[in-house]
Formats: structure tokens, sequence, C-alpha cells
């Protein structure tokens, strides 16, 4: 028999209640248009002109695209991008899995749960700015940790011969705690008889963990995996910009945004255009990432 | 114990609001103070004034360096704006003052010795809208087409000061400088000024030199006895240090116009000109290659101090200071950003770029810095008296002394202005003759800059030979013709 919904009947609404309705929906719907979609058409517009952001602008159709992704920078970004992506959304999957597990599972005392979860959130309450002193020192100066290892140390310095890789440790490092928290929520929701039943069963600790733990964590860890990929490609300049300031080849494309449409560059057409191509990009695999993953849940069931 | 924990909450609830309340007003109040507006008493003048005033009286030795292009002097030589003092007309009224300074407050102090003189000499009423951010504050409002200010000093980042030249967005200035007077003096501005510093738009002067600048190396005179003179002395000399050569590789820029283009410009200024201007066929020329040769053999020599690349201005600043190499690529500024840092066993001393033969004679590049005046400026009158003002020799002095730069008038007697040593003995080198000055006054595409600065750190980390670094630029210059 199939389930009935719970619906608002429309066509029998009496005044007050479209009143009520609109009185709702228009401000945020007028609010939505002023703040993104008009600005969005006015970034369109503007990507089709030669423009420095002052005086006079010339139509030049598609040309600030053509010379985008005929540039070796941008292409460079959009790696770089990828890759901190990437290798971003699997150590904080891993982690965050892991360490919820542990903080919910293991038995730890209710002082020690608390101990750890604030040092696994801590660096979600710092800033940017002090996350990215602080490692940068770090890596800088404790380079002599790694003796005889040469992980730390390389011939131009950790911070010229491997930036990426420290990029993304930090940039990971910043990101498990928000994750545990959300994942350990979920973890807490799991029914407490599906683990009688498997410790009933013989199940051990880790087949209670793939059999259990996982399959019932899959939409938290989806959501897990889009918000990163949402929430970083725009945003690995905030690290990147007091790490490296793009140089030694570590160039992102919110940072390739930000140097031609706010620096001396002042090419302001040519941003607008990069911007949507970031827009474009991030949407696409958002898109594609949120339905391979909802076709394999709904594979799984 | 529900009602408890529930007025538990409640009061911390209402502190934590109380405090980010608190936290934004304070906020705001560091905000205000960033854009620190220093306001001056209005002086009511009756009659037209004397704009001579007795603090603002000229030396009136005379000019031995008058003919000579960027013959600023020292000891007891001239001054070049020595005339007798003119009657002004009458000013009244405002004027707004947009300033970009760094952390260090030398600066500021000539700024506010100016405003100072100004309104004594004029009466008009002087705001100087000062700060780190007012770029960044105020560029919407010039990018709207407005003016902020009637005056705006063109340093720090966040405004494209060329576009906004070639868009009408400041006033043009020719007029005034060619045929303009030192304010208060007989003295034609185009006689005092050095003219081949200025850049224009169409033949039009937008920007007013206030200033000149270079960009070089500097070293410790303590450890470092004789600066090197060339390339092999400068390899020689570096290999005796713990390391030879640092620079900020976030902002290779600095490299760009300290190491590479001052010995690019050893060649002269046509050829100086050809590559700063951009020509692609530069960055092939076999001239433009021996420079790059020898950043390559000063590379793979390992001299260049580790973490240079990935350094931030200040990191590599630091670096020096603690004695971890022997030089630095940096400008005059360096002085006065770094003043209490500078360790007391410490002598900071200035040169030019030593990647050049043996029979080349090293040599500076002159930029100037530069004021613009809006357009749309409602205090234009007061704006183009105040250009006119800062011609004044002791005007140009006590910016001389504040920033540790060089004058933007041929000649200035800077022996007797408070100036640090380290200021006055990098004037004398510059001046001495020793060094060849050769004047900017051209720019690249700035996408020619980006790919410097990537080829500068790939050629120290090794990762780009001479030759590719060449073609790398000849590329990006090809692009951007």
């Amino acid at each position: 028999m199939k389930k009935k919904r719970n619906s608002v009947d429309v066509l029998s609404m009496n005044g007050s209640k479209w009143r009520f309705l609109l009185f709702l929906v228009i401000p945020t719907f007028a609010l939505y248009l002023f703040f993104c979609i008009v600005p969005m058409i006015n970034s369109l517009i503007n990507s089709f002109y030669d423009w420095n952001g002052y005086g006079p602008k010339t139509f030049i159709g598609i040309k600030n695209y053509a010379n985008i992704f005929s540039d070796v920078e941008f292409w460079d970004a959009l790696k770089n991008d990828v890759a901190i992506v990437f290798f971003k959304e699997l150590i904080i999957v891993f982690l965050a899995v892991l360490f919820a597990v542990s903080l919910t599972r293991a038995r730890l005392k209710k002082g020690e749960i608390g101990f750890f979860r604030f040092i696994f959130y801590v660096p979600n309450i710092l800033s940017v700015i002090v996350i990215t002193m602080v490692w940068k020192y770090f890596f800088e100066n404790f380079d002599f940790l790694d003796k005889g290892w040469n992980i730390l140390k390389t011939d131009n310095g950790i911070w010229a011969d491997r930036p990426l890789a420290l990029i993304i440790f930090i940039a990971s490092w910043c990101g498990i705690g928000y994750y545990m928290i959300v994942l350990i929520t979920a973890i807490n929701n799991i029914p407490g008889e599906l683990y009688e039943s498997a410790d009933l069963d013989g199940a051990g600790k880790i087949r209670q963990l793939w059999y259990i733990i996982l399959p019932e964590l899959a939409p938290q860890i989806r959501f897990v995996i889009v918000n990163i990929l949402a929430g970083s490609l725009a945003v690995n300049m905030n690290l990147i910009l007091p790490l490296t300031n793009g140089a030694n080849h570590t160039m992102v494309m919110g940072l390739y945004v930000y140097n031609y449409g706010t620096s001396n560059l002042s090419m302001v057409g040519y941003a607008y255009a990069a911007a949507l191509v970031l827009m474009f990009v991030s949407f696409v695999l958002c898109f594609a990432v949120n339905m391979y993953m909802k076709r394999q849940e709904a594979k799984q069931a | 114990m529900k009602i408890s924990i529930k007025k538990t909450l409640a009061v911390v609830l209402s502190v934590a609001t109380v405090l980010s309340l608190s936290g934004c007003r304070i906020v705001y109040k560091v905000s205000e103070k960033e854009v620190e507006k220093v306001h001056y008493d209005v002086i009511t003048v009756e009659d037209e004034v004397s704009a001579e005033t007795p603090s603002s009286a000229e030396s009136t030795t005379t000019s031995n360096s008058q003919n000579k292009p960027n013959g600023n002097k020292g000891g007891n030589t001239s001054s070049a704006v020595s005339a007798k003092p003119e009657k002004e007309k009458k000013l009244s009224g405002s004027l707004k003052i947009q300033v970009f300074i760094n952390e260090s407050q030398n600066p500021s102090d000539a700024w506010t010795e100016v405003a100072d003189a100004f309104e004594e000499a004029t009466g008009v009423n002087v705001t100087l809208i000062m700060g780190s951010q007012v770029n960044t504050q105020y560029s919407a409002r010039w990018l709207a087409g407005e003016a902020p200010a009637d005056i705006l000093l063109i340093a720090g980042n966040g405004l494209p000061d060329e576009q906004m030249a070639k868009s009408g967005t400041f006033y043009d200035l020719s007029d005034v400088i060619k045929n303009g007077k030192v304010y208060g003096t007989s003295k034609k501005i185009s006689d005092v000024l050095n003219m081949k510093v200025i850049e224009t738009e169409n033949g039009k002067i937008f920007r007013a030199p206030l200033m000149t600048s270079v960009q070089g190396l500097w070293y410790n005179k303590n450890t470092i006895k004789t600066a090197p003179r060339n390339y092999e002395e400068f390899k020689a000399i570096s290999k005796k240090q713990k390391s030879g050569l640092t620079y900020p590789g976030q902002y290779a820029d600095y490299s760009t116009w300290g190491l590479f283009m001052p010995a690019v410009a050893a060649y002269g200024q046509d050829f100086f000109n050809q590559v700063a201007s951009g020509n692609p066929d530069a960055f092939k020329d076999k001239r433009f290659m021996a420079v790059l040769n020898k950043y390559e053999d000063y590379c793979k020599s390992k001299l260049v101090l580790v973490g240079s690349s990935s350094a931030d201005h200040i990191t590599s600043q630091l670096n020096w200071l603690n004695g971890k190499c022997g030089f630095i690529t940096n400008g005059l500024w360096l002085e006065s950003e770094m003043h209490d840092y500078i360790p007391s066993n410490f002598h900071m001393a200035f040169m030019a770029s030593p990647l050049i033969e043996n029979n080349q004679k090293p040599t500076v590049i002159m930029n100037s810095v530069n004021l613009a005046v809006a357009k749309k400026a409602k205090n234009l009158e007061n704006a183009l008296a105040f250009i006119r003002f800062i011609y004044k020799e002791n005007m140009q002095l006590a910016y001389m002394s504040r920033y540790s730069y060089a004058s933007a008038l041929k000649s200035v007697n800077y022996q007797h202005a408070a100036m640090s040593t380290v200021a006055r003995e990098t004037l004398d080198y510059i001046y001495s003759g020793k060094v060849s000055i050769v004047n900017k006054g051209v720019r690249w595409n700035n996408l020619i800059d980006n790919e410097f600065k990537n080829v500068i750190n790939d050629m120290t980390n090794g990762k780009m030979t001479a030759k590719q670094a060449s073609t790398a630029l000849y590329n990006a210059a090809k692009k951007s013709s």
C-alpha cells in the first residue's frame, strides 16, 4: 500500500494562508534573487568583456574563456585543486570514521571522551591564519625531528619541494573534527539492539564496524564527501594565500580568480570568466559524486 | 535541577552575547584606528599669504648639478629649489589625502610633518586617511568612479594605477608638472624635477613623482667588508658565508627588480627598455641570457639559502638579519621596515646587482613613487597646490629622511637632513658616480611579471635551466603582446 504523504492542498488554502505563505516565501526569494542570481548573471555578462575594472568595457565574446583554457597556470590550478580535494577526502573520511568509532565504541571514560573530542575539534575553532602560521613555523623549524628519514628535510626546503603534500596535510587536519562530530551523532543513533544481536552471533568489533556501523553511516559519509568537495574547491585559497601565495606551483583556482580580479593584474572580465569556470567545475563534480553515491546506496539497499 | 541548568544556560548565553557584541565593537574600533584620520586645525588666513614660512625656508646655496640627471648631492652641495619667495593665491577649504603606509611609524611621521607645513603655508585643512588597508577599504569607491580622496599615494597592492590612469580616474597633471612652479617659489617644477622617471599615458602625465626608489642587494658591512662589484666577486664572497643569497620566494619580484633587471640595465637604457617593455625577442637576446646563466651557475653552486623560494618577505628578511646568509634582495625601504629587528652588531649596506661582467658598471633602476590627483577631486585647487608643495626641498627631505628613499628632484642637499646613517650611506652610494642610474619609465604586462616570479623560483630549486627560463619568459611576453 502506497504511503500517504502529508501535504498542503494549495487549491483549498484560504486568503490568510496564502498571505502567510507569501510572507515567508517572498523575502527569501527576493534575497536569493538579488544576492545570488543577479550577481551570477552579472558575472556571466562581464565575462564576455575585456574590462580592467575601471573605464569602458569591450565586448570580446568567448575570448576570455579561450584564454583561460589555453593558460598553463589555469590547468596547474585545477590539477592542484583536484589533488588537494581528492586526498583530503580520503584522509578526512578515514580518520573521521576512525576517531568517531573510537570515541563511541571503545571503552573510554566519560572524561577521556570529552577530552579527545575537544582535542580533535580544536582546529575547527582556530583562525585559518593561526593554523597556517603554526604549521608553517613547524615545518620550517622542526626538520631536525626526522633525522635520517628525510621526509621534512629536502634540497630546497620542504615548502619548496613538497608544498602540496603539506597543504593537503594541513587542510585535512583542519577538517577532521567537524566531520567526526557529525559521524559521532550518527553512530549514537544506531539502535543498540543491532550490536547486541551481533554480539550474540559472535561478531567481533571489526565485523560490527564493517556490517553495522559503516552501512548505517553511509548517508552521513556521503554528506561528508559532498560537503568537503563543495567547500574545498573555492576555499583552498584561504590556506594557500598565507602559506605559499601560489609560489612553487601551488596555484589553485580560487587564488587564480583572486589574482586576476583584485591584484594589480586587474583583468576583471577575465576573472569573472575564471570564477564561472570554477563554479561550473565545482557544480559538475559535486553533482556527479552525489549521483554516484546515491546510486551505490540504492544498489546496496 | 532542570531549572538551575536552564538558568545556568541563560547566564552563559547572555555572557556570550554580551562578549560577542563587545567583540564587534572592538573590531569596529580597530578598523577605525586603522584608517587613522589625522585632522588638523584650520588656520585662518585673512589676506593673501606668503607661502614661504620660516619652517619651510629653502637652502640658498648654488646648484652645481642642475643639468645632470639624477644629480642629487650630499655634503655641502646645492639645493635646486633656491629661489626667492613668491606670493601664492589665497587658499581655503580642505584637502583629503589617501596614504598607504606599512607597519613602520616613520612614513606616517613624514606625512604628518608635510601636512602640518602645508596647513601652515596655505591655511588649507588637511585630512590624512592613512593605514595599511586603505587601498582595500577604498578600492570599491575608486572603482565606482567616486573620489574618496583628493590625492592618492600610489603604493601597496590593490590599486591598479595604470588602469586608473588610462580610464580617466586621475586628473591630467601635465600642465602642472611642465609649466607649474614649486609652491612659493619662482622655480619651474620641470627644471628641478627628475623628469625621466615620469610615466606617461599617451603623452599625458597622470602621476606626479613624490620620491624615487631603487632595488638591489643588502649585506652586512660588519661581515662583508667590501661589496662585490661583479659576478665573480659575488660568487667568491658568497662561498665564504654560511649561505650566499636569500629572497622572498612568495614575492619573487623582489629578485626580478633587485637582482635580474638591474643586471639587464647594466647593458644600457636601450636594452633595458626593450626588456622592461616586454619585447619578446629581448628575452632571447644573448645579453639577457648572460644574466640568466650567471644565476643558474649561482644556484647550481648551492649558494641560495635553502627555503628562500618559499619564504615570505618577513621570513627572508629575518633570516638575513639573523646571519643565515650574506645577501638579500630588497628595496630602500628595508631599513625602515625592519627598524625594530636590526641586531646591534649589524651594519646594513646597499649595493647594486652583482650579476654583471667584470667590465660592466653596477647599475640601479630608478623608479618613482607617485601621487595622483582624482579627476573628480572636491578640492582640486588645493590638491594641485599640494602637488607643487611637495617639490619644496624641505618637504622632499621630510619624505627622504622618514622613508629612506631618494628624492624626486634632480638635486637635494640631504647631508644635514635628520636621516639614519644607513639611509645617508645608501644615497651617497647611489649618487657616488660608481653606479649607473637607469630610469624605469616603462612597464611590461603583469603576465610577464608573474612568469618571471615562477622562473626565478624554478631556477632556484634547480627545476629550470637558463635556456628554459628564457623560453618561458619569451612565451609570456609573446602572449601578452
